[in-house]
């Protein structure tokens, strides 16, 4: 049976021989580039499409958003690469707020090293931006690429980057430092502003609810780390609401946790979600592989469990394939094999085949 | 006063009536050391305990840390030639190619709340800087931070470092980050892994005792 249709076999709670699976090889994909050594044939969409099918590895993600943004009001936004990084700037009425993603040559990321948000008047003119903001059904991509794939993959449709206003905040436009002091010092502002947020991507919603797209994720980079005390408060009620729309349109939904997962996975399915995706256990994450189910329930898809890390030299190639062998073991009839979260540059590459040996998939 | 009510405040985060009581402490006539000690260090420890039981999170620490740090400013300048008594001193940083830094910051915070100076190089630190910086400040200490699984050799590159320039026997390299784990630490000849930043300024403890 494909992966694809495995993976609809095991959502619905019916059995299958061979576990599903998926890995993002898109970092590992891009560094390729970067180094200019993708062999000529895995060049463009349909290359891509062929180096997932030549190793043997689901395709998930990657699928263009299924709106186009536009800015009302006299927003504009503004985006160059350069050499060293990525420059954003929205421009308002109110200011501009600029943030700077720093590129690292030595390992082909990016991370943030100046964010959109530094004080509560930056706050205010975020939320003025997603005021601003009008979202315009663009299906076509994931339509396309849908055709591309096929059988060797669920593309995912993805929602806002991140959806939670205090996900946002923490993972992109403000960094956890000026989230906390926000939130401590001038927490009725910092309320106003999240509920402003909330109310002003509501349409978004609509819009992935009108896709053709069975699954949303919801990229929220959550770890139980940094989220873990905000969840209850910010996070849950918003989800639970956003998320209701999606099923009553038939959707399932999952979440992006890639980080720590001491206490959130254990709240996601009472906060909506289907599934939990990027789940990375021991021993890069905080929990036993063994100890997964327990921690997030009975009710929930666990998607992942093969921590990118075990692609590495830093782990032997007997250590990679004991890992494998762990969650074969599992026998878990809810879980999604998946890498968490992504097969790093400096993976051995036989590994990523080799996972589809060790499964028998072949 | 009680020193127990700053450790308290402390642990909620309350910057303003940290302040406040520590000026308190200090018109009362109680030395700024015994205040650090029983009452904003042992505020952070308390916190620290709890981060590493799931019971308190980042946001808390960094809340804590901020509280912590209001206090010491007050107490900074009653020490003589304002030279506060510390535990020993750290060199710490994320390793080249990286730029992550909240795991590396909360350790800081950690460390500082055990009683450590803490020389913060930031994020993309050379193995020679790490080095540079420990002979110059005369560090006991190196922790070293990555994320991403490329950038983890670079922790063997700084053990290589300080076993170059003759520091290998008088400094504890110590590494922590979500891809490092306790073998990888042996295979590279460091000194120390630990998997929270509370454990780790424990650990750091251990090396200056």
């Amino acid at each position: 049976m494909s992966i694809n249709s495995d993976f609809w076999k095991r959502m619905r709670g019916e059995y299958t021989d061979l576990i599903p699976w998926f890995g993002d090889l898109s970092y590992y994909y891009f560094s390729l580039q970067k180094r200019g050594v993708l062999p000529k044939e895995y060049e463009g969409t349909e290359g891509e499409a062929r180096f997932y099918k030549d190793k043997k590895v689901g395709f998930c993600f990657n699928a263009p958003f299924t709106y186009q943004v536009e800015y009302t009001g006299g927003v504009s936004y503004e985006e160059h690469t350069k050499a060293d990084g990525i420059y954003a700037t929205y421009h308002t009425k109110y200011g501009d707020l600029t943030s700077v993603q720093t590129y690292s040559p030595a390992t082909f990321s990016y991370a943030y090293t100046k964010h959109f948000v530094e004080d509560l008047d930056d706050l205010k003119i975020m939320a003025h931006i997603f005021e601003q903001m009008k979202y315009h059904p663009d299906y076509e991509p994931y339509h396309k690429l849908q055709e591309l794939y096929g059988e060797d993959g669920v593309v995912v449709e993805i929602a806002p980057i991140s959806v939670a206003p205090i996900q946002k905040l923490v993972a992109r436009w403000a960094g956890i430092e000026t989230t906390t002091e926000l939130f401590c010092d001038e927490t009725e502002d910092f309320e106003d502003c999240m509920t402003c947020i909330e109310e002003a991507q509501m349409p978004v919603f609509d819009v992935l609810a009108g896709s053709g797209a069975p699954i949303i994720e919801f990229p929220e980079n959550l770890t139980s780390e940094l989220s873990g005390g905000y969840f209850r408060r910010y996070n849950m009620p918003y989800y639970q609401k956003v998320i209701e729309k999606l099923h009553k349109a038939g959707k399932v939904v999952g979440i992006h946790i890639d980080g720590t997962l001491q206490p959130c996975l254990g709240m996601l399915h009472e906060a909506g979600f289907d599934i939990a995706e990027a789940v990375t256990p021991a021993p890069c994450g905080d929990v036993e592989l063994e100890e997964l189910r327990k921690v997030a329930g009975d009710d929930i898809f666990i998607w992942g469990g093969l921590p990118g890390a075990l692609f590495t030299p830093a782990f032997t190639d007997e250590q990679f394939a004991a890992h494998i062998q762990r969650i074969l073991d599992l026998n878990d009839p809810k879980m999604i094999l998946g890498v968490a979260d992504q097969v790093p540059p400096d993976a051995v590459e036989e590994r990523i085949r080799e996972v589809s040996r060790l499964i028998g998939r072949g | 006063m009680d020193l127990k009510e700053i450790s308290l405040q402390v642990q909620a985060g309350k910057a303003k009536k940290v302040k406040e009581l520590v000026q308190q402490a200090i018109d009362e006539g109680i030395t700024a050391q015994t205040i650090l000690d029983e009452g904003l260090f042992d505020g952070m420890n308390i916190v620290g305990e709890k981060f590493k039981k799931n019971e308190m999170f980042v946001p808390d620490v960094l809340m804590t840390a901020r509280a912590m740090n209001m206090g010491v400013a007050l107490l900074k300048p009653l020490f003589a030639e304002n030279n506060m008594k510390t535990v020993g001193k750290v060199c710490i940083g994320t390793v080249s190619g990286d730029l992550h830094d909240i795991g590396k910051n909360l350790v800081k915070m950690m460390l500082e709340g055990k009683g450590f100076e803490v020389i913060d190089l930031g994020t993309d630190v050379s193995p020679e800087a790490f080095v540079k910086t420990t002979i110059e400040e005369g560090c006991q200490i190196i922790c070293c931070s990555a994320l991403l699984t490329s950038t983890m050799s670079v922790m063997e590159d700084v053990v290589k470092a300080a076993e170059k320039a003759g520091i290998r026997d008088k400094v504890a390299i110590m590494i922590g980050g979500a891809p490092v784990t306790e073998s990888f630490c042996e295979e590279i000849g460091a000194d120390a892994y630990t998997h929270d930043a509370a454990t780790a300024a424990e650990k750091a403890l251990t090396f200056v005792s």
